[in-house]
């Protein structure tokens, strides 16, 4: 509650629409002044935010301005946006969530990037690829590699050890000892629960669309 | 909010771009030192401007956001005839005389098809001279142009110039000469109506490097014409330097230059920088329906539409001095060059016209969208800005991503 206020006095022209005990819905505008390789973007964009009570999970947003090109490929049908893969989030607010960071860091970088892709075609800062995916590209971002069968031998180990021992070999198979090698970054995932059992959710959801394309492969294999 | 205030603070940003008198006096004297070397030396060659320099239409190029040299370029025509020499022997003659040059061996830069020389810096802005060979194109050859050429006046300046391909060279038909004479006749007109008062401005601006206007070269006066291609030029540097493969993608300046000179040709010699600008989008905006529509559906819709034509699947352009050059050939090896262009010329309409009747604020977003920030803030310092922009940390530069 206190986070809504300072919001509120910071986006002046934003409100409260409504209150339960699930959620807080803010609606108005905000204004974006931001600047990046030289091409500085200043608008007024209408949005409806959705803050849940849980302390678990991160607001949405929805564009209720048309702002957002239906046709821009990080947009649900809804008008949500998608701001970045729930790992990216986590791994930025590990000490707490905070709104207005969420605000500076996710939002107005989401609008930025859209008006930017709509001159450029290309994105400012770059793009998750679309589904889980997407979430393998944040972990190889956060382990600094960008093979596959790295950062996943990295993420099953994760998942099926319970503890941190520093002394052992690393998950990324290098031969190091972990405190030499990904040691800092893996010592997060067991030090902060919330990443850990994002890990373990994003790898079930892999697994579960790697089985559907498993499915679907034999279903016409065996038409 | 006045438009032609905003009209001449956007002029004010291309002038700043544009090459200045200091520069000019400069580059022209070192164009006078090498062409009186080579007469010392009992060279029988001419040397002239070609391209935006010898048009008025030069812009420093911006190279990753800072600021680049301008290059200059010349034709180094030898007396003697085509068929006294071969591609190869031309080039390596050209090669062998400015290598003689103690002066000129150090900054040569040698390309497979001209020479480089490079100067150092100027307060901060360096330029370099790009020498290409030529020789007057044979009679026959010439008869057969002038038989292909609407403008067959322009074809008895046409030059041969030795062309590499794979390091195998051979003759390349061209003409800047004839190219500059038709931009004239159409520029002149234009250039005319204002020319007292633009030397006048130049000379008041630059007491220091003339005694009186008299003395301002009549290379610096910028017409309309010449100021609607240098604002394009500018416009399209930004937007091809942010555009991945914007290298490959951006349309070269003969291409602007010929179609606004084109489109300025059908226009009273009357009309203003930007009231010719307007003109020149819009007329251009009715061609990008060629991308979509049949060619034979487009001619029946637009039958005077015949700048920039399409013949089978091609795009063409005719050089109106060289009935033999298709500027927009590169448009045919890669697909995506003329989507890019309509697209890039309806930015150039949202920021450089449409921008012009919004709100201070809103106009100067464009503005500085259209020809960078930096520039801007440059020459127009805090004016029109309301809200100032912050710049994304490290980690604020997120991605976005969907899951379905
Ligand atoms: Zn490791």
């Amino acid at each position: 509650m206190v986070q809504v206020a300072a919001l509120l006095q910071k986006h002046p022209d934003l409100e409260i629409a409504s209150e339960t005990d699930n959620e807080i819905v803010i609606t108005g505008w905000i204004q974006i002044a931001r600047i990046f390789n030289d091409f500085p973007i200043v608008k007024n964009v209408q949005l409806e935010i959705t803050i849940p009570i849980a302390q678990d999970c991160f607001p949405y947003v929805k564009d209720t301005g048309g702002h957002i090109d239906t046709k821009y490929p990080h947009r649900y049908l809804s008008g949500r946006l998608c701001l970045a893969t729930e790992i990216d989030l986590r791994l930025h607010f590990l000490d707490g969530f905070d709104l207005l960071q969420w605000m500076d860091d996710f939002v107005e970088p989401y609008y930025y990037s859209h008006d930017y892709y709509q001159r450029f075609d290309c994105y400012p800062f770059g793009d998750r690829q679309h589904d889980h995916l997407g979430a393998i590209q944040s972990y190889c971002d956060w382990f600094a590699t960008s093979k596959m069968d790295t950062v996943t031998s990295i993420l099953l180990q994760i998942e099926a050890n319970n503890h941190y021992r520093g002394h052992h070999l690393c998950f990324c198979g290098s031969g190091k000892k972990m405190r030499d090698c990904h040691g800092q970054q893996i010592l997060y995932f067991y030090q902060y629960p919330q990443l850990r059992s994002q890990l373990i959710s994003d790898l079930n959801n892999l697994r579960k669309e790697l089985q559907e394309l498993d499915n679907e492969r034999n279903r016409s294999s065996s038409k | 909010m006045s438009i032609s205030e905003r009209q001449n603070d956007i002029l004010d940003i291309i002038k700043n771009l544009d090459i200045s008198p200091t520069m000019y006096q400069n580059a022209i004297e070192k164009y006078n030192h090498l062409t009186t070397y080579l007469e010392q030396h009992g060279y029988a060659v001419t040397m002239y401007p070609q391209g935006s320099f010898a048009l008025g239409t030069v812009v420093r190029p911006i190279h990753k956001g800072d600021d680049a040299s301008y290059d200059l370029d010349f034709i180094y025509q030898v007396s003697s005839s085509k068929k006294s020499t071969t591609p190869k022997e031309l080039r390596d003659e050209v090669e062998a005389v400015l290598r003689d040059s103690h002066l000129y061996d150090d900054r040569l830069v040698v390309n497979d098809e001209c020479f480089t020389i490079e100067y150092a810096d100027i307060g901060g802005i360096g330029f370099s001279i790009d020498i290409v060979p030529a020789t007057a194109e044979d009679e026959g050859k010439k008869l057969q142009l002038k038989s292909e050429s609407p403008h067959p006046e322009l074809i008895d300046d046409s030059i041969a110039i030795p062309k590499s391909e794979n390091s195998r060279y051979s003759w390349l038909t061209n003409n800047p000469k004839g190219y500059k004479s038709w931009f004239t006749s159409i520029n002149g007109p234009y250039a005319a109506l204002n020319r007292d008062e633009v030397r006048k401005t130049i000379f008041a601006q630059n007491t220091s490097l003339y005694n009186s206007v008299e003395d301002v070269p009549s290379d610096l006066e910028r017409s309309p014409v010449q100021r609607v291609i240098q604002i394009l030029k500018c416009h399209r540097n930004v937007y091809y330097s942010k555009l991945p493969e914007g290298k490959e993608l951006k349309p070269i300046s003969a291409i602007i230059g010929t179609l606004v000179t084109q489109v300025a040709e059908k226009q009273s010699p009357t009309t203003g920088t930007f009231e010719l600008l307007q003109c020149v989008l819009s007329e251009l905006r009715v061609y990008s329906e060629q991308l979509t529509s049949d060619q034979s559906v487009f001619k029946q819709a637009h039958p005077g539409k015949t700048l920039l034509t399409r013949e089978g699947r091609n795009w063409v352009l005719r050089n109106p001095a060289n009935p033999e050059d298709n500027l927009a050939d590169s448009w045919n090896k890669n697909p995506r060059i003329a989507p890019t262009f309509f697209k890039w010329l309806a930015c150039v309409y949202g920021d450089l016209i449409s921008s012009l009747t919004l709100s201070d604020d809103e106009f100067r977003t464009r503005v500085a969208g259209a020809l960078g920030d930096k520039q801007v803030r440059h020459v127009w310092g805090k004016k029109y800005e309301k809200v100032p922009t912050s710049t994304f940390t490290a980690s604020s530069q997120t991605k976005p991503w969907r899951n379905q």
